[in-house]
């Protein structure tokens, strides 16, 4: 028979952590459960004090007239596109870079390792007078080629670490395998699609799933070099046309139509959703994504 | 002339890491210089002239608010690193316990880190602070310089602060690839020896999850002085007039236009945070080799 010290001994701290677990958790969850609840109350239900987290009246309207505030289809369309064009062109920079560096032999190369990385510590702020200048100059601002065109050449948002990552796993397969490859006729970039990139698809999807995340929430940016509607994306959308108290920047004129503070939390809950929706689906590859870059190495 | 097979290897490992070299020369290395330069001139639409180390000068002995916008971004990081490192240790250690629906956790965790981008954090940060304080309000009031308001400054850096480790899911990760590095046979050594939790955490789990910290340390002193700022800038609803470097160089290039200038300031904050990266990296090498020579 399991006796009242066996309990105490050793159901009572594992009922303790749990207790810690779902306290912390709660605490991580409460924003965005708060907003979303906030979304789909009316004005009257916001501002009663009785109301807490059921709201009286289920009021999905938020949804439907925040989307002309917030540009919706413009914006939405504006930050896919950039999105996913963006995450080609980081996988595939980052995935060429960083094969270059696991397999080739060049004189030098762990040093240039150690400066792609060292670029990560350069504060944004110090870029941020010349890139305006050379964007303007080559007529790319309120362009999406201010995001599109560094990520191609591996100067993407945190590119350093995804070339990092690529020459980690590339590091970690075989190099047998090219060396069977190479006596068969193969030559270094038809190693590299045909072999090892198929090889490294955990990768491939981990960057790609980072980057999603990264481009769908890019603000410093673009809030620099974006003025025009015509590359409004949904980051600056949320914050410009959806909040009456913004003043500045070309966006000002834009939204004379009345956004309550529920219409907001939907607008807030709408930005979210693609990276929610994606995280929850396709968590394993972000919570192993440490693991993968092996960090003694 | 036939290329043996290691020149072959050489020529085409640089033609792989060739599109990371031209986007270096247009994307870093070119707009560095093109700072550098513009940081001795005195700038203007219609002409510029050469003045030396004039703009540096200024900086250094005449700007009152260079120093207030350098010494709250820096005292911000001086705080806020040691809270972000010890919360996400103390997470790390949670999430890392061997029980049932210990991966749902893991997944809440992190969950912030996808999920809320800043413009995100700072829409819903003051509808949790509300009840305790109205940070937009603060920034306000606050405005560009602090006039010895020391509780404006505490709720300001409490709120970014608490607002910033609800995305601590990196650092958190990081201590828990850490943790499950330590080899769990080494506890259990210990336990018969009669070492209590605490202890092992000390003796066991602190020394070999340094090379951990240290990772952690640099990547969070990064982040605290060149990215939380956007946090501030959104909850101040977009104006650029939070007391951090980044709306100091803002209002300077492109409010007041003196690009030269801001360059200048821009490259002395480059220098600080670049250094500030160097003598953590530094000290936490040299406080790894004593503390593993000493066991």
């Amino acid at each position: 028979m399991r006796s009242i010290r066996y309990k105490i001994r050793y159901i009572s701290p594992k009922l303790f952590l749990y207790l810690l677990l779902i306290d912390g958790a709660f605490i991580f969850l409460y924003p965005i459960l708060r907003s979303a609840v906030i979304s789909i109350m009316t004005v009257e239900d916001y501002m009663d004090p009785s109301v807490t987290w059921i709201p009286n009246h289920l009021n999905l309207r938020n949804y439907i007239d925040v989307l002309k505030p917030m540009e919706f289809v413009t914006s939405f369309a504006n930050t896919l596109k950039l999105t996913l064009t963006c995450i080609l062109g980081q996988v595939l920079s980052s995935a060429l870079v960083g094969y270059g560096f696991s397999r080739g032999k060049f004189p030098g190369k762990e040093v240039l390792m150690m400066v792609v990385l060292a670029t990560l510590v350069i504060p944004p702020q110090t870029l941020m007078i010349p890139y305006y200048i050379l964007f303007h100059n080559l007529n790319w601002l309120d362009t999406l080629n201010v995001f599109m065109v560094p990520s191609f050449f591996g100067f993407g948002i945190y590119a350093p670490l995804c070339i990092f990552l690529f020459r980690q796993v590339f590091n970690t397969l075989p190099p047998e395998l090219e060396d069977a490859a190479v006596i068969d006729g193969a030559s270094f970039f038809e190693c590299f699609w045909y072999i090892y990139l198929p090889l490294a698809k955990s990768a491939v999807i981990t960057v790609g799933l980072f980057s999603f995340v990264w481009y769908w929430n890019e603000y410093a940016r673009s809030v620099i070099f974006f003025n025009t509607i015509k590359t409004l994306p949904i980051s600056l959308s949320l914050l410009f046309s959806v909040d009456p108290g913004f003043i500045g920047s070309g966006f000002t004129s834009m939204n004379p139509n009345l956004v309550t503070y529920p219409m907001m939390m939907a607008a807030v809950t709408i930005t979210m959703l693609p990276c929610l929706l994606l995280y929850l689906f396709t968590q394993k590859y972000y919570l192993t994504a440490i693991e993968q870059v092996g960090l003694k190495g | 002339m036939k290329l043996t097979y290691k020149q072959k290897n050489v020529i085409m490992s640089y033609i792989a890491i060739s599109p990371w070299i031209i986007g270096a020369i247009i994307f870093l290395i070119f707009p560095l210089f093109f700072s550098l330069g513009l940081s001795f001139l005195k700038w203007s639409f219609n002409g510029s002239t050469f003045i030396g180390i004039g703009n540096y000068k200024e900086a250094l002995l005449e700007d009152r608010d260079f120093w207030y916008s350098l010494g709250i971004t820096l005292g911000y990081g001086m705080i806020s690193i040691p809270f972000t490192m010890l919360f996400s240790l103390v997470l790390a250690i949670l999430v890392n316990q061997k029980v049932k629906g210990i991966g749902f956790f893991r997944v809440v965790y992190f969950l912030p880190v996808v999920a809320a981008s800043d413009v995100v954090v700072a829409k819903i940060g003051p509808e949790i602070f509300s009840k305790m304080v109205n940070v937009t309000v603060t920034l306000e009031t606050f405005g560009v310089r602090l006039e010895s308001n020391i509780q404006n400054l505490i709720s300001l850096f409490s709120a970014i602060l608490v607002l910033g480790m609800w995305r601590v899911g990196i650092q958190m990760l990081i201590f828990l690839a850490g943790l499950q590095s330590i080899d769990p046979q080494i506890y259990e050594a210990a336990q018969i020896d009669g070492a209590s939790w605490w202890k092992s955490l000390w003796a066991i789990t602190m020394p070999l999850l340094a090379p951990f910290t240290v990772i952690n340390m640099v990547f969070t002193v990064i982040e605290s002085f060149t990215n939380i700022f956007t946090i501030a800038r959104v909850l101040a609803h977009g104006r650029s007039i939070t007391p951090f470097f980044m709306d100091y160089v803002y209002r300077i290039s492109f409010e007041q236009y003196r690009l030269g200038y801001g360059a200048a300031v821009s490259w002395l904050f480059l220098g600080i945070v670049i250094s500030f990266a160097l003598l953590t990296y530094y000290y936490s090498q040299r406080y790894l080799i004593t503390y593993q020579s000493n066991e």
